[in-house]
């Protein structure tokens, strides 16, 4: 888990992470992330194969998340997707068509 | 001598300032039985129901929503009492659905600076709801008086052990506590497990988890407090190994995909995941689901003991001003 010092109105990105890439890059994609602004929050051990990263709603998006962790290049063999299921929380989920092959 | 569920009373009520279980020896035809004095106190407070740390403009037992669990044995006698503070603007008054005894006498609204006490045997053993009653009661519900009693069956072969016991309380939340019509037309805003909208959800800020390990037989003592809504229960990616009505272990029922509890209603619901992962514990009733009510149960070999009803109350952490290192894996 890593803190930063800012107050943000925050939400919380979950995304999962599939390869084998990434145990061994967890540390460069935790330090990848609180180096943005915006960032409040990262764990990576709360859930396995995920990385829930608490962030300011107004300046970033879940997506843009996890565009970060695909062109890392310490992540190699390691890939993110915005965690979508059934229990994607809220009113405001929405429909969000599948990424082109 | 003191019996393993008195110590465990005792034990609980070390943490519940204002909660004391007094065990007594019983006369010797009702072996075992003890008697417990418990203590409440209404509370017109603030509570944080959500991760973003919202606070709400709650009426609750001893400052808490749910209240403090209350848990006793089949067979004992609770000798209640409940105070209302003068600081307090409203009346207030309590409904243990585990008693059998007189409505009128027993249940009457008392008014700030008051005090109420009474007497019952908790005599079928199960999982019961607690609320307040004054009126308007559906205001009273909504704004959190309620809570969870188990009482324990005297015979413990009566069901298979649990490895881990966590208490649910489902209930509704209106963003305007004092909007009673709201209440009564049905339109809550969110829905809450154990007075937090998805408080047990990790994928939501602030949100936590409950925890189990694999093979673990976990109970959930599962109340709905409604006011209004039923809840249909159900575990993600599992299948109830059993469920009991009322959470009396003689009305068992096997292999339960949903089951629904009514508002002023509950049951216990036992559930072995045998693989590690995620199983979220949801009312399939998804208006209510995807505004609050998912508990995710997060089976790992190296889940750790856990209370009753984890984080109540909830305290929403705001980040640190340090740094902290990146565990190893």
């Amino acid at each position: 888990m890593l803190w930063s010092d800012t107050a943000l109105p925050l939400e919380r990105a979950a995304l999962l992470l599939t390869g084998a890439g990434c145990r061994p890059s967890q540390q460069a994609i935790v330090e990848a992330f609180m180096g943005l602004d915006g960032i409040a929050r990262v764990e990576t051990d709360v859930i396995p194969d995920h990385v829930l990263i608490d962030y300011d709603g107004g300046r970033l998006k879940g997506e843009a998340l996890a565009d970060i962790v695909n062109e890392l290049s310490a992540a190699d063999g390691c890939r993110a997707a915005v965690m979508q299921s059934c229990i994607t929380a809220g009113i405001e989920s929405r429909v969000v068509p599948s990424p082109a092959r | 001598m003191f019996t393993p569920r008195f110590v465990q009373g005792l034990l609980f009520a070390t943490g519940v300032a204002t909660l004391t279980f007094m065990g007594q020896m019983a006369p010797a035809s009702v072996a075992f039985a003890k008697t417990h004095e418990i203590s409440m106190t209404a509370v017109e407070t603030d509570v944080v129901i959500d991760g973003s740390g919202e606070k709400y403009a709650a009426w609750t037992f001893n400052g808490q929503m749910p209240g403090p669990v209350v848990r006793v044995t089949e067979g004992d006698t609770i000798k209640f009492t409940l105070t209302n503070p003068a600081t307090n603007k409203y009346p207030h008054a309590m409904d243990f659905h585990a008693a059998e005894i007189d409505f009128l006498k027993n249940y009457r609204a008392i008014n700030a600076g008051e005090t109420i006490s009474y007497t019952f045997v908790a005599k079928k053993p199960g999982i019961f709801f607690y609320h307040c009653g004054a009126p308007p009661m559906i205001q009273h519900v909504a704004r959190g008086m309620f809570g969870a009693i188990i009482v324990d069956p005297q015979n413990a072969k009566a069901w298979p052990k649990a490895d881990r016991e966590y208490v649910l309380v489902q209930s509704e939340h209106f963003k305007n506590p004092d909007d009673v019509q709201s209440m009564f037309d049905r339109k809550f805003d969110g829905m809450m497990f154990n007075g937090g909208i998805f408080k047990y959800h990790p994928f939501v800020t602030g949100g936590g988890k409950l925890d189990a390990k694999p093979g673990e037989r976990v109970r959930i003592y599962f109340v709905n407090a409604g006011p209004n809504e039923f809840s249909s229960f159900h575990p993600i990616g599992e299948i109830w190994d059993n469920v009991y009505e009322s959470g009396n272990p003689a009305n068992k029922l096997t292999g339960v995909q949903t089951y629904v509890v009514g508002p002023g209603s509950a049951a216990t619901f036992d559930v072995v995941a045998e693989s590690a992962g995620a199983y979220p514990l949801v009312t399939h009733s998804l208006t209510a689901a995807l505004r609050g009510a998912i508990a995710v149960l997060l089976v790992s070999p190296d889940a750790k003991p856990a209370p009753l009803m984890p984080m109540v109350p909830w305290t929403v952490t705001v980040p640190q001003t340090e740094i902290t290192p990146v565990p190893a894996h």
